[in-house]
């Protein structure tokens, strides 16, 4: 049966909740820790609303085609398959070179764990392609300038309160924007990337909120993140909207030269 | 054949191996000093030579996890590139069971983070600023498996049960980071101008781990004699 983001969203809250009484039953909860909790609150909040936007349809919708047709001969699905693996090579890099910024081990060995994760995600999606007879590296080779674009901004931030900033907002919104849609409208075409995938950018995004309650601490490091959370929104949004066109632009060739 | 004679990466790696093997033998000899533990009749935590070691690895497991992920973005081969994000999340649980161990004992983990031989600094200098993969998997391959048969293995035999915690991990994993590098030599090592780069390497890095070695011997007997000299001053 099909979760859905309300089921998934009550469930975080739940989640959340335990977690404050846990803290407080602890002593561990302090006033210093609720100011950077209030400030991740605040990301959350803006990625919330990109999220719904995206999730309404504002900057179109996914069409993963006639899921009648075996997924593998759908241009819709090859597409997004290999519009994918840029993506996760990519945030593999950036996060393996970040790993020696990071002073405390705990976040280290979380972040090269991440490391793993996302080879493993390109992994599946390489072999699927492969499987299918395609070229898994054709859209890693040449991946779109919009998503170029959201990786070239990540790589160029400075400090690692920063990146995890900019890797908050995007894995947080690449669930709900990507895997629960192709969750939605065609889970069995998605199932080996969705189960490799799902569970993962939990923890991601897990870490990233991690990395910035520890160090995003000062007032004019929370102005620098919010600038980048703002930044890295809008280019993943441009990137979304890449992503359909490429897929849009591809089905219409396709269909073109099989008319003609 | 000579060292300049173009080879085929096996036979290079080859040529490394013996290079390695041949070194070993010195190890094994007693050429470079021999690691010894102390008294055995007294817990770990009173032994000063056990506590040195591990403060002292505590530098080399970080210090590799960070240069292992420094480097992954430049390999093209995701499948090197998965293998190597695997060995830098296993150096850091290395890490966290030497730092456990010495937290566990009383002692400062960090210590020796902060203030690490300078041999062993050296060592990890050199290899981070390697420009090519031939290079950087050569160096890396002579130092795990140096350190897997010169510290892990006499670890094992000399003091089995001080060191399981550690070694029943760390072994497994070091066997395994040696053939990442055997297998990323024989992908990287192609051409003859690489082979003679990464052969240098693997001559300077014998040098340096040697030098490691014997700093960690002396920090050792060092640490050794500064507790028996305490003890005497207690026992007066």
């Amino acid at each position: 049966m099909a979760v859905s983001t309300k089921q998934i969203d009550s469930f975080v809250n739940e989640l959340a909740h335990l977690r404050q009484n846990l803290e407080q039953e602890l002593g561990t909860s302090n006033e210093e820790s609720l100011i950077e909790k209030k400030f991740v609150q605040e990301l959350q909040a803006k990625r919330a609303k990109v999220a719904r936007d995206i999730r309404n349809g504002k900057y179109g919708e996914f069409d993963f085609g006639d899921v009648t047709v075996p997924p593998e001969r759908r241009l819709q699905v090859v597409t997004m398959l290999k519009v994918l693996v840029y993506p996760e090579i990519m945030v593999s890099e950036m996060v393996a070179s970040r790993i020696p910024q990071l002073p405390d081990l705990d976040l280290k060995a979380r972040a090269s764990q991440q490391v793993i994760d996302e080879l493993k995600h390109a992994r599946v999606l390489r072999e699927t392609l492969k499987r299918w007879g395609e070229d898994p590296d054709e859209l890693y080779l040449a991946p779109p300038a919009e998503i170029e674009a959201v990786f070239d901004y990540v790589s160029s931030l400075e400090t690692p309160e920063e990146f995890f900033t900019a890797n908050f907002m995007c894995e947080g919104l690449f669930l709900p924007s990507h895997l629960q849609v192709m969750y939605d409208l065609d889970r069995d075409a998605f199932a080996e990337y969705i189960d490799a995938t799902m569970a993962d950018e939990a923890k991601h995004v897990a870490l990233a909120r991690d990395v910035i309650l520890r160090y995003v601490t000062d007032e004019e490091t929370k102005e620098r993140c919010r600038r980048v959370a703002r930044k890295v929104t809008e280019l993943f949004v441009a990137g979304f909207k890449a992503k359909i066109q490429v897929m849009t632009n591809i089905t219409a060739t396709a269909s073109s030269t099989a008319v003609s | 054949m000579s060292d300049h004679v173009q080879k085929t990466p096996r036979q290079f790696l080859a040529e490394i191996e013996l290079l390695k093997d041949d070194a070993l033998n010195n190890f094994a000899s007693g050429e470079y000093g021999r690691l010894s533990f102390g008294d055995t009749s007294k817990p770990p935590q009173e032994r000063p030579e056990i506590i040195a070691l591990l403060k002292a690895m505590v530098y080399p497991e970080r210090i590799a996890g960070d240069i292992l992920a420094r480097r992954i973005p430049s390999i093209p081969d995701l499948d090197i590139k998965e293998r190597v994000a695997e060995q830098a999340a296993e150096e850091f649980v290395h890490l966290q069971i030497i730092r456990e161990m010495l937290t566990e004992w009383g002692e400062d983990p960090d210590e020796m983070w902060h203030k690490p031989l300078p041999e062993l600094v050296e060592v990890f200098r050199y290899v981070n600023q390697l420009e090519t993969l031939a290079e950087f998997f050569t160096a890396n391959f002579i130092g795990e498996s140096l350190l897997l048969s010169a510290n892990l293995g006499v670890m094992r035999a000399l003091a089995p049960d001080v060191f399981a915690r550690y070694l029943d991990v760390s072994i497994p994993d070091e066997a395994k980071h040696i053939q990442i590098n055997r297998d990323a030599i024989v992908r990287y090592a192609t051409t003859t101008q690489l082979q003679a780069k990464a052969r240098d390497v693997a001559q300077r890095l014998l040098k340096s781990f040697v030098a490691g070695y014997k700093a960690k011997l002396r920090l050792m007997t060092e640490l050794s004699a500064s507790f028996t000299t305490a003890a005497i001053g207690r026992a007066r």
